[in-house]
């Protein structure tokens, strides 16, 4: 990977005017746009506009063959059938729409659904909402809040299952469990349990599954003998890491256009195709109607009938360049490398800060991460994140749209470094500077 | 980018707070946060004849919260309760000294939120 020639394909570090070049470390938040995204836009309404799908001029066609191009393109990126690829508006949109249509039919009293303590409220409300109204009842996988990692920690005294509800209804000879094995997952996951849902990286400490690899292996395993769907949120893995539903065994996937490079307002939407009969369409109206009548309507084939409305077309055509652009210039195993020396330069430098206290398992996110969330003592996250701004420096601060996960580790927000393709060693030297001075400003004694 | 943002006075009310305490035998005490950053602010009043003439506060968060608790009680000791009523969200940015954009202006109105949630209260228990 060229990382020089990456860097320069991205207007906002060329700004005009700007006192000096963007530090930006908000990627998990979104990424930044390369020009051809940009022009991928703009070329849209200069050349093509006009609606997709129903008129029959050629602008039109156009317009629908391109779009239809990019459906495609995105189901090369994550192995899946064209038909098996839904645009939605966003991540959090892909997950309300499996909430709402699959869960609502398929849900009923006493259903458990399975989440990771460590969600983003986005895989989190959708549940909460599904769950008081058909009476299903969620359920966290056992967290490790010593190693942050998936799984029971060693310490009995950490032991504690009813830290967020988790496991209120396990015996007293579950909770003796002292570490993680093969059979874990046959405790969790019952027959009880009708849906699986978590992100693969945390947004908050990234990597959380690398451990081992029979602990998702192992979660697939069992949720396939006890016919348990898996949702994968693949929204802070799929810029990072090569996203396979085939190999990861989903049965939904979402991920969302704005942290992969691509523009807001559109994000997708896999359902596998053995399910397309199970769910039913989200939305109603125009595009998604076969025929439409006073008497009865007919929905068209997945996944059409899972699209109505006008789409955020521009959008989708922004989406299909991204896609090309990391095809292009992206080796996903470099892409690792480059930043997870980025996190250890990071880690390496806070290390030798006083009272910091990093969030995440260190040694994973040396190798897999793209994260560093971390808290310094008596100095609030808010105070930090605005001072490295006034040095042009763009980190994240709060909780991170995970409070419950929060509430978990007993904290309210914590600072978040997030990096991605363009960013480089020397912007994190410079952060680590700004951070010494930061401190000193902030200290009350 | 809020170049002036930490600047001297704010770093002063910040390390060296003004009314930072508990008073004896208050006319009312209340608390109030911000569940999305963690910013925590209580405050108790002592009124007499329609004068708010003691006032102190306890906070934790970000710097901005903690400064402007104690901005506004030197401001508002010996105020008429109108009057503090009457504060707006600009007066506390004039008071502050900077221009905070919608995401850090709640740490900086949290403390005149609680200030008069705490008055109401007091008149309400008058009545």
């Amino acid at each position: 990977m060229n990382f020089k020639k990456i860097r320069a394909d991205f207007p906002i570090f060329g700004r005009k005017g700007a006192p000096k070049e963007l530090v930006f470390f908000d990627n998990a938040a979104t990424s930044q746009k390369p020009i051809q995204v940009i022009d991928a836009i703009s070329d849209f309404y200069k050349n093509y506009n006009s609606n997709i799908n129903r008129a029959v001029y050629d602008l039109s066609e156009q317009a629908t063959k391109k779009y239809e191009e990019v459906r495609e393109k995105v189901a090369k990126f994550i192995n899946a059938e064209s038909n098996e690829v839904i645009f939605t508006y966003g991540a959090t949109d892909s997950i309300n729409f499996v909430a709402q249509s699959w869960g609502l039919k398929n849900l009923s009293k006493g259903d458990e659904i399975l989440l990771s303590p460590t969600e983003h409220v986005s895989n989190f409300l959708p549940w909460q909402v599904i769950a008081k109204e058909t009476g299903a009842i969620i359920k966290y996988f056992p967290f490790d809040v010593d190693n942050y990692v998936v799984g029971f920690s060693n310490k009995e005294e950490d032991l504690d299952l009813n830290k967020i509800g988790i496991y209120k209804e396990m015996d007293k000879a579950e909770d003796s469990l002292s570490a993680l094995d093969f059979h874990f997952w046959e405790k969790v996951i019952t027959k009880k349990t009708k849906l699986i849902s978590f992100a693969f990286y945390s947004n908050i400490i990234g990597p959380i599954w690398e451990q081992s690899d029979f602990v998702l292996e192992g979660l697939i395993s069992r949720a396939r003998e006890v016919g348990a769907k898996i949702l994968i949120d693949a929204s802070q893995m799929a810029a990072h890491s090569k996203v396979d539903v085939k190999k990861l065994g989903v049965d939904f996937l979402v991920l969302s256009s704005h942290k992969i490079l691509g523009p807001t307002g559109v994000g997708i939407l896999f359902i596998k195709k053995s399910l397309h009969d199970e769910v039913e369409p989200f939305r109603f109206g125009g595009g998604m109607v076969y025929s439409a009548s006073t008497k009865k309507s007919v929905w068209k084939e997945a996944p059409y009938k899972f699209e109505a409305g006008t789409p955020a077309i521009s959008s989708v055509l922004g989406l299909g360049a991204a896609i090309d652009y990391i095809n292009a210039n992206v080796d996903f195993d470099e892409l690792k490398k480059h930043e997870a020396a980025l996190c250890s330069r990071l880690l390496e430098g806070l290390s030798g800060i006083k009272d910091i206290s990093i969030l995440g398992n260190v040694s994973l996110i040396e190798k897999f991460g793209h994260i560093v969330s971390f808290n310094i003592k008596d100095i609030h996250p808010h105070d930090v994140a605005a001072y490295l701004d006034m040095r042009g420096i763009m980190v994240r601060a709060g909780n991170h749209c995970a409070q419950p996960f929060m509430d978990m580790l007993q904290i309210d927000s914590a600072l978040r470094v997030s990096f991605y393709l363009y960013n480089k060693l020397e912007e994190v030297d410079l952060m680590l500077e700004s951070l010494g001075e930061a401190i000193a400003a902030l200290k009350k004694d | 980018m809020l170049s002036q943002l930490y600047q001297k006075e704010l770093m002063d009310h910040f390390k060296n707070p003004r009314n930072c305490g508990h008073i004896e035998n208050p006319d009312f005490v209340i608390f109030d946060e911000n569940p999305s950053c963690g910013d925590k602010v209580s405050m108790q009043g002592k009124v007499q004849d329609g004068i708010l003439v003691d006032v102190k506060f306890i906070s934790s968060g970000c710097v901005l919260s903690q400064a402007t608790s104690s901005m506004l009680t030197e401001f508002s000791k010996n105020k008429k309760i109108e009057e503090i009523l009457a504060i707006t969200s600009d007066d506390i940015l004039k008071l502050v000294g900077i221009n905070l954009g919608p995401n850090r202006i709640k740490c900086a109105l949290l403390p005149l939120i609680v200030l008069k949630k705490g008055l109401s209260c007091y008149f309400e228990s008058k009545i």
